[in-house]
């Protein structure tokens, strides 16, 4: 029984996994925001059609959602540093490739690639928002910059709450192809257990545990903060039936 | 005061408006009536730059310039020296009513937080809403959000006022309670422009109607001149037709 699966050591697995989590949400985290900053400025891109942006914003969208998240992967990997060799050698400069933290390769690919997926749903999301509200903005002085910040965003924030989570979830499930990259995080201090011990199976497995925990503990925090943000609504209910 | 001279708009090849001369003097209260799709909204829409006009030529205090040749600055001026109320409210609808008036305060006018408030609540007291400060929109009735809403454009102190059917998205037991608000806003010499169906309403509190068809000014002068006395047939038809509709509500 012991020889074809050991589970104590599914369980024991985890604590030394554990001490690669720091790197797994530091990636999904600069990842994740900066996909956010991404994403806003294509959803802004796509709503306003601004002429020179939009074909290009266009194509990376198309692009990034059109091809794998590992080729992505490979392709930074990859592809940065022949680009800047390619620049060295055409222009004579000295830009080394070999500085480049390894890291930067995974947050470059990781944000991208989910940035052009949360575009969509942050324009969905923008738009949503009640052309009345802008109206309202304008009437009252406000600067389209101030519009967007004190009233757009906000409520469009709340339409997007549940895409929030979900891109988030992705996120640090994507971390796990970082590997690619050579960058050591859970899934890829996994793979060095399992290439030590033999023991595959159950280093997925503790791997897994790990990934689900995580994803259980964002969905719930994202829950909460959708019910937080909803309370004005829920707050007509109880008025109206004391009233 | 605002002089408006040869206002034009197209909608890509709809000219809704098509040269209209409008002048509104400080502490006046003029009313537009004209049937659907004449270019009432907007005109008021123009007035405060929802719309870009096409062409024509606006003097509002010292603001004086051609609209062909607008600057940032003059279309600010417009924006922030006049105030709006919609047909739909269109308060913020994640602040309560405080918010919506304290907003504009601070973050067009720079104001301190506490002094917005304090203008607030002067504001809230005027339209009878006090008790509803820390409402959201969706907790207060039509009449009250509209209620708000011109509290909202009061705190601001805009030159002028502009109303785009006011009361044309309330049940008509709360009609009423908004006209009261509007007269006393325009009693205590606020200069504003109506756009309004309630003909009796605009006879009332009018200094000018001016009746708009197609685009052009068909008509204009006082409420009796316009409303009663207008040789214009199409006028006269409309204002009789608009009258009957009124009796048959009531
Ligand atoms: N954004 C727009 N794009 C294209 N056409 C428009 C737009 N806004 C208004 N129009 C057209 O301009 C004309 C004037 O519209 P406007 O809303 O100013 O009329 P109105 O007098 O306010 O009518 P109502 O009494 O129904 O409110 C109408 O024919 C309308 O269809
Ligand atoms: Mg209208």
């Amino acid at each position: 029984m012991n020889d074809i699966l050991d589970f104590r050591l599914v369980f024991t697995n985890i604590p030394h996994l554990l001490k690669y989590l720091p790197i797994t949400l530091e990636i999904a985290l600069i990842s994740y925001v900066a996909n956010l900053i991404i994403g806003l400025l294509v959803a802004i891109v796509k709503i306003k059609k601004t002429r020179v942006l939009y074909p290009i914003v266009s194509f990376y969208v198309s692009f990034t959602r059109g091809t794998p998240l590992l080729v992505q992967l490979y392709i930074t990997y990859f592809g940065i540093p022949m680009i800047l060799n390619l620049i060295n050698y055409k222009f004579g400069t000295n830009f080394s490739t070999s500085f480049i933290p390894k890291i930067f390769f995974a947050l470059a690919a990781l944000s991208l690639n989910s940035a052009a997926f949360s575009s969509e749903f942050i324009r969905a999301a923008i738009e949503s928002v009640d052309k009345g509200q802008l109206e309202a903005c304008h009437s009252i002085g406000m600067t389209n910059f101030q519009t967007l910040r004190r009233i757009v965003i906000p409520e469009a924030l709340v339409v997007a709450v549940p895409s929030l989570g979900n891109s988030l979830i992705n996120m640090i499930k994507g971390t796990s192809l970082a590997f690619t990259c050579a960058v050591v995080e859970i899934t890829a201090a996994g793979k060095i257990i399992a290439s030590r011990n033999y023991r595959i199976f159950e280093s997925y497995l503790s791997i897994a545990i790990i990934y689900w925990i995580i994803t259980l503990i964002i969905s719930r925090i994202f829950i909460i903060i959708e019910k937080k943000l909803k309370c004005n609504e829920q707050g007509v209910v109880i008025t109206n039936d004391t009233n | 005061m605002i002089q408006i001279k040869n206002l034009t708009k197209k909608f890509k090849k709809l000219l809704v408006l098509d040269g209209i001369d409008l002048t509104i003097e400080d502490n006046s209260v003029i009313g537009i009536i004209g049937p659907s799709g004449s270019g009432k909204s907007t005109l008021l829409r123009c007035i405060n730059y929802l719309e870009i006009p096409d062409s024509g030529h606006i003097t509002f205090d010292t603001n004086d310039f051609d609209i062909q040749k607008a600057t940032r600055e003059n279309i600010r001026y417009m924006t922030t020296h006049t105030g709006m109320v919609f047909q739909s409210f269109n308060l913020f609808k994640y602040k309560t009513a405080l918010e919506n008036i304290t907003e504009g305060l601070i973050v067009v006018q720079k104001k301190e937080k506490s002094e917005a408030e304090k203008i607030a609540k002067h504001y809230l007291e005027k339209v009878g809403l006090i008790d509803r400060a820390n409402h959201y929109p969706n907790q207060l009735s039509g009449g009250q959000q509209q209620r708000v809403a011109i509290a909202r454009a009061l705190a601001l102190n805009p030159d002028v006022i502009l109303f785009d059917e006011p009361t044309s998205a309330l049940d008509p037991e709360m009609i009423q309670e908004v006209l009261k608000v509007i007269k006393e806003v325009a009693k205590a010499g606020k200069t504003m422009v109506i756009v309004s169906h309630e003909m009796n309403f605009i006879y009332d509190i009018c200094d000018k109607v001016i009746f708009l068809e197609d685009g052009k000014i068909l008509a204009s002068g006082t409420p009796r001149e316009v409303m009663i006395e207008s040789e214009n047939e199409r006028v006269q038809q409309f204002v009789s037709k608009v009258n009957l509709i009124d009796q048959y509500n009531i």
